[in-house]
């Protein structure tokens, strides 16, 4: 069922509910409100008749009643001496032998047959004993009330129908936005990923989804765009070696050459494989990390001893090049700098990002530490060639290179591996970069929780 | 205030704009403290709404709790664990308009010491926010001025990085 049609269905069959429950209730205590009242009429009535009949004043009471009250719908009175054979003077007056009873039972009662309403008391003049009964048709009864009965049925269905016709018209309007929606994401696909849903109002509920779906299709589109970037980029990076190995070939096949120019030839050919083998290796590297920790071994470690063996080994791969840790920062409690990770992963993230401030700047780099509750960070900050703002969403897409760093050695794999080993850890990685200021990379790694 | 002991320490505003950058000048303080055990304020002026409806629900408390990112906060837990000798470390916003409203708030919290920044361009977040340096210098407070470190790390930008508490320049 759609949602337009449970709507209105909804509104409809709960103010229905509503109406007929109103309706029924007014109906229900403005009825007993009018018979008790009709009933205390009658009552007065009775006991004004018993003065009249019995009462020494009677005359005068007689004609107070002529002129200022008027008579009921067929109201009649019934003065009935209370002695032996009363039953036979009730039967004969037409009235019911039970009723007559109660009366004497109770001092008074009240009675109905039809639309004929009876109010019974007793009177006690000169030692005897009378029940007076007045009755009367009840005019209020037979046209106000029934008129009023209509009214409610005919009013609420009135109401019911024009809510029905309202929701409709409502529900209409506040679900076209989201038809809309649908048709404009209908035909957004992987040939128009740049088209947007439309918001009109970002600050209500509609607005909030089609935020949240354009939100989705940037970060489909820039894992899109990623994807492409890296067919792209390995079919470059494999093909650049095997064109030279292949072309190499060639050249030294095409006639016969020294046994020199053979192995010179050999030497080259199998340099562009050394190359071809280490990214290829990259490439397993990155899928490996890319999956869940499942199948790495987990341990205990320090950050800083990690960090230190790290920076040693740059100092060896990169002795040109001055890298200063500053553990000015860290925590007097060891205990903080404890992570739960795999060594030999958490060294090549390290390795790979310190690798590349080195490789990136001729001045020196700083390696800083710091714990803050939650977590172990690692700074690793150079002051090389940065990288233009706009790329910076594009560095962690494997062999993406930098367009400032064609003239440097690298594959575009290193921080893709790192950010995939990061991310293993629960950890996050931050890149700060200012087009030839420099960079910054912020790792943040969970802090082991003593149990 | 709470009637502790802790009441009794030595409290000290520091003035922040809730940025990582203004951290560092706090990092240089605290470097030269002698190591007794302090109360760290660290204090950003705001300007109170005009409107009555807004100031009934307007509470310092949760305006300094939207001004500090998180990366801010992840600042003073690095420092918190690196100088022991901080026995508490809040942040809060003054809303006063007058001096004698300031030397009434640093009387409130029990602070002695106020930290002046000196050459520091705080990087305001709203124009409701406001810098606290001249009911400081005119305070009847201890006054500790601090050169703001020279360099921050890239310029014209907010950092998002925790590199701002590492501020000193490698080599250049």
């Amino acid at each position: 069922m759609k949602i337009k049609t449970k709507i209105i269905l909804l509104l409809f069959v709960t103010f229905s509910l509503f109406t007929t429950l109103l309706g029924s209730l007014v109906y229900l205590f403005f009825s007993r409100y009018s018979f008790t009242d009709f009933y205390h009429r009658l009552e007065i009535r009775a006991q004004a008749m018993a003065r009249i009949e019995l009462g020494a004043k009677g005359s005068e009471l007689e004609a107070f009643r002529r002129e200022h009250l008027q008579r009921l719908d067929n109201e009649t009175d019934y003065l009935i001496q209370l002695k032996s054979g009363w039953e036979n003077e009730a039967a004969k007056k037409g009235l019911s032998t039970a009723f007559v009873r109660e009366i004497i039972a109770q001092g008074k009662a009240t009675d109905r047959r039809d639309n004929t309403f009876y109010s019974g008391a007793l009177y006690d003049t000169d030692s005897r004993r009378y029940a007076v009964v007045v009755s009367a048709d009840s005019y209020f009864d037979t046209h106000h009330m029934v008129y009023m009965r209509n009214l409610l049925l005919f009013g609420g269905c009135a109401a019911v129908l024009l809510l029905a016709l309202i929701s409709a018209i409502l529900t209409r309007t506040l679900v076209r936005p989201l038809s809309d929606m649908s048709e404009k994401a209908r035909k957004i696909s992987s040939e128009n990923l740049h088209l947007r849903l439309e918001v009109t109002n970002p600050k209500d509920e509609l607005g909030a989804v089609a935020l949240t779906i354009n939100g989705m299709l940037d970060r489909l589109e820039t894992a899109f765009e990623s994807q492409k970037n890296f067919i792209s980029n390995a079919s470059h990076e494999l093909k650049t070696p095997l064109t030279a190995i292949i072309g190499e070939a060639d050249v030294v096949l095409a006639r016969r050459r020294t046994s020199e120019e053979y192995i010179r030839s050999i030497g080259t050919i199998q340099a562009e494989a050394e190359k071809l083998n280490l990214k290829t290796r990259a490439i397993l590297s990155l899928a490996q990390t890319g999956f869940a920790k499942a199948g790495q071994k987990f341990e205990k470690l320090r950050v800083d001893e990690i960090l230190i063996e790290v920076c040693e080994n740059a100092r060896r791969l990169y002795p040109n090049h001055r890298i200063e840790i500053d553990f000015s920062l860290l925590p007097d409690a060891a205990e903080k700098l404890v992570v739960e990770g795999n060594p030999h992963l958490l060294q090549a993230a390290f390795s790979n990002i310190l690798a590349n401030a080195c490789k990136y700047s001729t001045k020196p780099v700083r390696v800083a530490l710091a714990a803050s509750h939650s977590d172990v960070i690692v700074v690793v900050r150079d002051s090389g060639i940065g990288i233009p703002e706009r790329e910076l969403r594009y560095i962690y897409d494997p062999f993406y290179r930098g367009s400032n760093a064609r003239g440097y050695d690298g594959y575009g794999i290193g921080l893709p591996l790192s950010r995939n080993i990061v991310r293993m850890h629960r950890g996050t990685i931050t890149v700060e970069s200012e087009l030839k200021r420099g960079t910054t990379v912020q790792i943040s790694l969970p802090v082991l929780k003593a149990d | 205030m709470k009637g502790t002991s802790e009441n009794y320490l030595h409290g000290v505003l520091y003035p922040t704009d809730f940025t990582t950058g203004s951290l560092a000048g706090l990092r240089t303080y605290l470097e030269r403290h002698d190591g007794s055990a302090l109360r760290l304020f660290l204090v950003q002026g705001y300007a109170a709404p005009d409107s009555i409806s807004e100031l009934l629900f307007f509470s310092p408390a949760s305006v300094a709790h939207q001004l500090a990112d998180e990366k801010f906060l992840e600042g003073c837990a690095v420092l918190r664990n690196r100088f022991a000798f901080i026995a508490s470390l809040g942040h809060t916003v003054f809303t006063g308009k007058t001096q004698s409203a300031f030397d009434s708030f640093a009387e409130g919290y029990g602070i002695r010491e106020a930290v002046f920044l000196h050459g520091y361009a705080p990087k305001n977040r709203g124009p409701r926010c406001f810098d606290l340096g001249r009911y400081i210098q005119d305070s009847r407070l201890m006054v500790t001025q601090i050169n703001a470190p020279h360099e921050r790390v890239f310029s014209g930008r907010r950092s998002s990085t925790l590199a701002e508490l590492f501020p000193h320049s490698p080599g250049r």
